[in-house]
């Protein structure tokens, strides 16, 4: 359902993928899409690592 | 400096007066019979966001299985059903002037609570103060009811105070358009904590209270200060796109401007029309994205690559072009491509 991101120098990035719909989420408290997943690890799920 | 008092028969007394300076004020009272609201504010009044529903940038209809967003600033919920523009017929007089389109709840299959809200930035909106909800609707076919009510959210992070939700009644919905009103007062936050996270906010909406389905069409929503109805406030388009922008919007389409990184990828540039709440989240909405470079066009299934983002702007690497030169630019020829998303 999410998975991380790396950068150019394979450094995990500021951002989050949600795969269901391919959509790119910052890591900013202030958006709900972050608060969602935040919620989803909280419940004990893991995101897919970065390629 | 002159005046005229008009007293009360045992407390309270209105005075109207007259600059202390040389020359003829006059006031016009409306010809028609109706209210001079003077405890409102006399402009943005109403602190619903779209409550005319002219502003669909996502589309025109939204299915739902949960709560989505669908017109601009709602959010709207069904176990399955949508949620979808509809035009009025012109000179009808149900509603008030001539409005253009109104908002149909279509429920399919339904659970207690879906609602159709918006979310007013800041819980500190109108707290400890009164305020009147209207709206008009109706109910073409089903028996749904719904209640209105406001939900005070103290957002995320820290050790934020628990959501005080407050009933303002149950609407008891017809076929034909009604206004409906409700006056509430707003409760104090005085000993609340907000969260830390910068996502608190004030809910204004309606709740399904049964489990039926059917059709439920909305018009104009207003939410105001005071404990009058004030006719609905239009309000230009373009403020109140813009208005809407600041939670939604779709910058990257046609004109922007990127530059070959590899020979299938291109770092596009983009900045927002206007500064968004939040650093917002970004998705693809057209994976056949045309394009302009060296004199040709090459159209591609394309998906993002990478992207880094702000308040303010973005740049978005996409991958699955062919035939680039690295470092040549690229002119972005499909509109309206990607949309980024800071909603509470």
């Amino acid at each position: 359902m999410y998975k991380k991101i790396n950068d150019e120098n394979s450094i995990e990035a500021n951002v989050i993928l949600r795969t269901t719909d391919n959509t790119f989420i910052p890591k900013d408290e202030a958006n709900t899409d972050y608060q969602e997943y935040l919620e989803w690890v909280a419940e004990g799920n893991t995101p897919e690592e970065a390629e | 400096m002159a005046s005229i008092k008009l007293k009360g028969d045992t407390s309270g007394e209105v005075t109207i007066q007259a600059p202390a300076v040389a020359g003829t004020t006059t006031l016009n009272l409306p010809a028609t019979s109706s209210t001079l609201a003077t405890q409102n504010a006399l402009g943005v009044r109403n602190l619903i966001i779209n409550g005319n529903f002219d502003i669909w940038q996502r589309g025109t209809s939204i299915s739902l299985s949960g709560s989505a967003y669908t017109a601009d600033r709602f959010k709207v919920g069904a176990a399955s059903g949508s949620f979808a523009r509809q035009s009025f017929t012109l000179g009808q007089t149900e509603v008030p002037n001539e409005p253009s389109y109104y908002g149909r709840w279509t429920i399919n299959s339904n659970s207690q609570n879906y609602e159709v809200h918006q979310r007013i930035e800041d819980v500190r909106t109108l707290a400890g103060q009164t305020a009147t909800l209207s709206f008009y609707a109706r109910r073409p076919s089903g028996s749904t009811t719904i209640n209105a009510r406001i939900v005070q959210y103290f957002g995320t992070g820290g050790s934020p105070s628990a959501t005080v939700v407050t009933s303002l009644g149950t609407v008891a919905l017809t076929t034909d358009w009604q206004k409906f009103t409700f006056t509430v007062n707003v409760p104090s936050i005085s000993g609340k904590t907000l969260g830390t996270d910068n996502n608190h906010s004030l809910w204004v909406g309606v709740q399904i209270t049964d489990t039926n389905t059917g059709t439920i069409d909305f018009s104009q929503i207003q939410f105001e200060k005071g404990d009058i109805a004030t006719p609905f406030e239009h309000r230009p388009y373009d403020m109140e796109l813009a208005r809407c922008q600041r939670y939604y919007q779709i910058p990257f389409g046609n004109g922007c401007i990127g530059h070959w990184d590899s020979s299938t990828q291109i770092w596009w540039g983009v900045r927002y029309y206007c500064e968004m709440r939040a650093t917002p989240s970004v998705t693809l909405l057209n994976t056949a994205l045309t394009i302009r470079h060296n004199g040709n066009k090459t159209s591609s299934g394309s998906a993002i690559y990478f992207t880094e983002l702000s308040q303010t702007g973005a740049s978005i690497a996409i991958n699955g072009w062919t035939g680039g030169t690295t470092v040549q630019f690229a002119v972005l020829r499909t509109d309206k491509s990607a949309a980024f998303s800071a909603e509470l």
